[in-house]
């Protein structure tokens, strides 16, 4: 599955490594476009608890 | 006298899938290969570099000294990620400036087997989710938290040269494929030797935006080996073999100094511009000075960048500088005449020497229908993530 990598640029000056997510086309990530954090369940082991990823979505 | 390093005697294999031949085999053809152009043997060797990443433990110099001869002398075995051939000629070629030899064999081999592309891609699908490790993750994140794999990584470091500097885009980084695949058409020694036309290029399946799958280096099997004289030495040989000798100006080394982003997206830049300024400073030289240059095109991304890190355009000018025409066989400075690794291949082992290899050929004038007419001074680069990275300059005898 495509996915989006980015560095994202936080307004106090820290550097991120993360998915941006929520696109429907990953071809529309832009850069430098705004973006704001978010979490989503990236996975569920066999007891049900799931995995939690933090990522960035267009503001 | 000086106290240089010179190249005696080089030689690589054909890059390409070789599933009939293990590393050892195709490490022993190049090493034989290079003594053999240098008019020496094993017995002349004071000490051995041998450079293989996917086989480091398993003493590769050594198993490699069963086939071409086991006369006792210090092996080095060293890896260092794609800039692990270039680190297996430093330790040749250090051992003789420090004195305690006076020649010396370096090569570098991979058998990647069937590797493809090497990417990863992380699934949270553990039987159950328990935290461990460094940062007491549940999961592996790669792909879920962004990606650390090559094309991804040097895909970004592309991204982020288009993002500050105008003329730069998806087209100028295919037009370094283009560039890279017709070059190989003239080489016999490359993996691939077939001409592409830019919408075949940019038309081939995405792998990490904007290197699509023609902008990606192949993984496949190879060696290439040098033999490596002090000055002291090779001015006790015959004068037609003194004439063949490419002298060492520059032999650089660098890894990646700390930088805040660099947590998140290896910094591939800063590191490149060490080593250069190193290199230039060494030897005496600017980027003007330079007849050919074959650096590492791991991606077409990859190459652009370093345009600019090497000094080869005006800052922020590798757009420009691909789109003149700069880089082409034709052009300025001659970029990757050997196709790189997106076109000739990339055992990575291997590349380190490799390049090296093809820069020295020129400057006998022993490279065919592709040399470079009158090339005097080359520059050859790798660098591997983690991150290492190893510039050469090489100039022809007097």
């Amino acid at each position: 599955m495509p996915y989006v990598s980015a560095i994202v640029l936080t307004d106090d000056g820290t550097s991120v490594r993360a998915n941006v997510v929520g696109l429907d086309d990953p071809m529309k990530a832009e850069l430098g476009m705004r973006l704001r954090f978010t979490t989503f369940t990236c996975g569920t082991d066999d007891n049900g608890t799931d995995c939690v990823a933090f990522g960035y979505a267009a503001a | 006298m000086s106290d240089a390093v010179w190249v005696l005697g080089t030689s690589m294999t054909r890059f390409g899938r070789y599933p009939e031949l293990d590393a050892v085999d195709l490490a022993s053809r190049a090493c034989m290969d290079a003594l053999a152009d240098g008019g020496v043997t094993i017995h002349d060797m004071d000490v051995m570099g041998a450079g293989t990443l996917f086989q480091s433990q398993t003493g590769m110099g050594q198993r490699v000294q069963k086939q071409i001869g086991q006369t006792g002398i210090p092996v080095y075995n060293v890896t260092n990620a794609c800039a692990t051939g270039a680190t297996a000629i430093r330790t040749v070629y250090l051992s003789i400036k420090a004195g305690e030899a006076q020649m010396g064999l370096a090569f570098g081999v991979e058998q990647m087997g069937k590797m493809g592309l090497l990417r990863g891609g992380a699934k949270a699908e553990e039987k159950v989710f328990e935290a461990a490790g460094r940062y007491g993750a549940v999961t592996g994140v790669d792909g879920i938290l962004g990606t650390e794999t090559m094309p991804g990584v040097f895909a970004q470091a592309g991204m982020e040269y288009a993002c500050d500097y105008d003329g730069v885009g998806f087209e100028q980084f295919a037009r370094v494929a283009y560039k890279n695949h017709q070059h190989s058409t003239l080489n016999p020694l490359a993996q691939y030797r077939k001409e592409f036309s830019m919408e075949e290029i940019m038309g081939s399946p995405v792998q990490s935006y904007p290197n699509t799958l023609l902008m990606c280096c192949p993984t496949g099997d190879g060696a290439a080996a040098v033999v490596l004289v002090s000055e002291e030495r090779l001015r006790s040989m015959p004068a037609e073999v003194q004439k063949r000798a490419v002298k060492i100006s520059a032999s650089v080394l660098t890894s990646d100094p700390w930088v805040e982003s660099g947590q998140v997206q290896p910094d591939v830049n800063t590191l490149t511009r060490n080593a250069a300024a190193q290199a230039y400073e060494t030897a005496g030289i600017g980027p003007e000075d330079l007849d050919l240059v074959e650096l590492h095109d791991c991606f077409a991304t990859a190459e652009l960048i370093h345009y600019d890190n090497l000094g080869l355009c005006e800052p922020g000018g590798a757009g420009e500088f691909i789109d003149s025409g700069g880089p082409f066989r034709d052009g300025r400075t001659p970029v990757n005449v050997s196709g790189g690794l997106i076109s000739k291949g990339h055992p990575i082992g291997a590349t380190g020497v490799a390049n090296v290899y093809e820069v020295t050929t020129h400057l006998r004038g022993e490279a065919g229908d592709r040399q470079i007419e009158g090339a005097k001074v080359g520059l050859t680069h790798v660098i591997g993530l983690g991150s290492a990275c190893g510039i050469h300059i090489l100039e022809k005898a007097a």
